[in-house]
């Protein structure tokens, strides 16, 4: 054979299992980007729906913990509109008369009651932005004041305001309504309700908050001193739900005054039975997505090391031992696995967290994100899940290729 | 001695009958020796190779190389020794498509746990199979004869003891051919032994033993030039 005049530079790369397997996988580009893809959508679809099945649950735990009360008795027609601000936040105004309370606080088994009344502000000038206030009375309350003086360790004085977590403002903020300025003194824990985006103060605050209000003209319906939106309800020990709630409507019915009565009970098994069926679908449509993954994968792998039987063949000639095979194998599917997994997870991290606010308000479900570390182990965990689907769909082709004779396999390739 | 194939045989079933691929093949080979084997198509010689490098498993008999029974190995051993004692220049296009030529070449290298690099080696292989511009090509992009003789330098890459060619001037041209022969020539005066099996008649004017097969059967065996005797043998 002639002699060349010329040297090749050559590479001084080692050629291990993994640079063969990844120069495999860069020379059939688009294969791989496909492959990596599907496996992005696993990942992506698996880490949201641990995300999202974890954080509502969560929310209705939160939910359990922070309702306080048994009973809500509200004006006549406005369960729905209580509903919205309890759970969602939703800025609306309903009013009642105060002697709503003492009424109820005199039925038997019933143990403590305290009102809550709920003023909508403004969008305008006048106020910093529109928001559902929440005012309470601290003497009796047993809903809202523990938790407010647990993380402010004090009680809230007049002119002060604690904001829920989903608003961004730090302690020693002002929050203007109707023209007057009120300092943050605290900020809520995540709670998943409609608490995350109130405003609380106690009724000295708010009556100030209504002054104002009917300076700037603005008139609710509401008697100074004399009206309450709501009246939460606590009832002893192991209390009978229904004779309570007959109790309620009858005595106010006596009293001349149409109230709705909302059950806690009811409003925790009705979000619970919405989040239950959520997490359902979201477990189902997982499942079907992961099997609908593992599945074509194991026919694309199938395929692959078929029409690579040769060049599997070649490699035992040249003395790859059958565990160096099976790295090959198993490696590019691990790639496939893990590039695919990572790409999903990024994506999902992008989408989940900055925009959790909108999601929690589309789902109208009680939605609280987990803890950093909990969210750290639903990644790994996803992580393994989807990286481990490429080996796991090329096992039977692995075995296949392994135990054929060489040359058999060879002869296949040609 | 560097191979002793003794009593070799595959038998194959064909419907209900069995037939023997290869029929209790004995033969020797000495360091640096050059054999080929010839016979007609369906003679059993690409099977008699395919078992000496353990590519079959055979129905009875053994193969020694280097004094070691290969099918008594166990798939770490024996891939150790095809790895480093036996190169092997196969009948089709074997080299990896995914890798460039030189990477092909040094690829052998990597199989086993070694020190250094083999680059230059590499390289110094390309250049003496004639085809050194092409290290950075892929498969793809190289004619019949480049491919086969990308397959030869890899084959050397790691000094093997033993080369084994099957039909390795298959589809080249006349000068191919003759280029291709001589190289393997050379191959086994630096000591390393040569087991070729071609149909090239002029094959046999390159190499110090020619051995003849028939129905699985070795039916002859020629020193030096033996093409008349092939011929009037069949």
């Amino acid at each position: 054979m002639s002699q060349q005049e010329q040297s090749p530079k050559g590479s001084k790369k080692k050629l291990g299992i993994i640079t063969i397997a990844c120069c495999n996988l860069k020379k059939k580009a688009v294969r791989t980007s496909c492959l990596m893809g599907l496996v992005a959508v696993l990942s992506f679809t698996l880490f949201s729906g641990l995300i999202l099945t974890t954080s509502l649950r969560g929310g209705m735990e939160s939910m359990r913990q922070r309702l306080g009360a048994d009973f809500m008795v509200v004006p006549d027609g406005n369960q729905a509109k209580f509903e919205g601000a309890l759970l969602r936040g939703e800025p609306g105004t309903f009013y009642f008369g105060r002697d709503t309370t003492k009424i109820l606080s005199d039925i038997e088994g019933i143990i403590k009651t305290t009102p809550q009344f709920f003023i909508t502000s403004l969008s305008t000038d006048c106020c910093s932005y529109q928001v559902q206030l929440i005012g309470y009375e601290p003497k009796t309350d047993f809903v809202i004041a523990p938790w407010i003086s647990g993380q402010l360790k004090k009680d809230l004085e007049k002119g002060e305001l604690v904001v829920g977590s989903k608003l961004e403002h730090q302690v020693g903020d002002t929050l203007k309504f109707f023209g007057r300025e009120y300092v943050v003194a605290g900020r809520l824990q995540e709670t998943g309700l409609g608490f995350d985006t109130s405003v609380f103060m106690n009724f000295d605050t708010a009556e100030n908050v209504l002054d104002d209000a009917k300076i700037k003209g603005i008139h609710y319906r509401f008697n100074k001193g004399d009206s309450i939106s709501a009246v939460m309800v606590k009832a002893e020990e192991g209390y009978d739900v229904s004779a309570i709630n007959n109790a309620i409507v009858d005595r106010l019915r006596e009293a001349g005054i149409k109230a709705d009565v909302v059950a806690s009970r009811t409003i925790v098994t009705t979000a619970s039975d919405h989040i239950n069926q959520f997490i359902f679908y979201v477990k189902v449509f997982s499942v079907m997505l992961w099997v609908l993954a593992v599945v074509l994968l194991s026919v694309v792998f199938t395929f692959s090391v078929h029409e690579r039987k040769k060049e599997i063949a070649v490699l035992r000639i040249l003395g790859a031992t059958k565990g160096k095979l099976l790295q090959l194998i198993f490696g590019e599917a691990a790639l496939i696995g893990t590039g695919g997994a990572l790409v999903g997870l990024s994506l999902a991290f992008l989408v989940l967290f900055p925009f959790s606010t909108l999601i929690s308000l589309t789902l109208n479900l009680p939605f609280v994100l987990p803890p950093p570390q909990r969210i750290a182990f639903l990644a790994m965990l996803s992580f393994l899940l989807t990286g481990a689907a490429g080996p796991a769909a090329s096992v039977s082709s692995a075995y296949r290729i392994v135990k054929n004779e060489i040359q058999a396999t060879m002869r296949e390739g040609e | 001695m560097l191979l002793e194939v003794n009593q070799l045989t595959r038998e194959y079933k064909r419907g209900r009958e069995a037939f023997r691929a290869v029929d209790e093949v004995s033969f020797t080979m000495a360091d640096g020796e050059f054999v080929s084997i010839r016979g007609r198509s369906g003679s059993g010689k690409s099977t008699l190779l395919n078992l000496i490098t353990g590519l079959l498993q055979p129905t009875g008999g053994s193969v020694f190389l280097d004094g070691e029974n290969i099918f008594e190995l166990d798939d770490r051993n024996y891939s150790y020794l095809r790895n480093s004692k036996l190169g092997y220049v196969s009948q089709v296009q074997s080299a990896l498509s995914n890798l460039t030529v030189m990477d092909n070449v040094r690829l052998p290298f990597f199989l086993s746990k070694r020190d250094g690099e083999p680059s230059e080696r590499a390289a110094a292989l390309l250049e003496q199979v004639g085809i050194a511009h092409l290290a950075k090509a892929y498969p793809a992009q190289l004619s019949g004869g480049e491919l086969k003789r990308v397959a030869i330098a890899r084959a050397l890459i790691l000094s093997p003891e033993l080369l084994i060619a099957d039909e390795p001037t298959c589809d080249l041209d006349l000068q191919t051919t003759k280029e291709v022969l001589e190289f393997l020539a050379s191959v086994a005066q630096r000591g390393t032994a040569v087991l070729m099996v071609t149909h090239e008649a002029d094959a046999s004017e390159y190499c110090n033993r020619t051995l003849f097969m028939e129905s699985g059967k070795l039916v002859h065996i020629a020193s030096g030039n033996p093409s008349g005797i092939f011929c009037s043998a069949i």
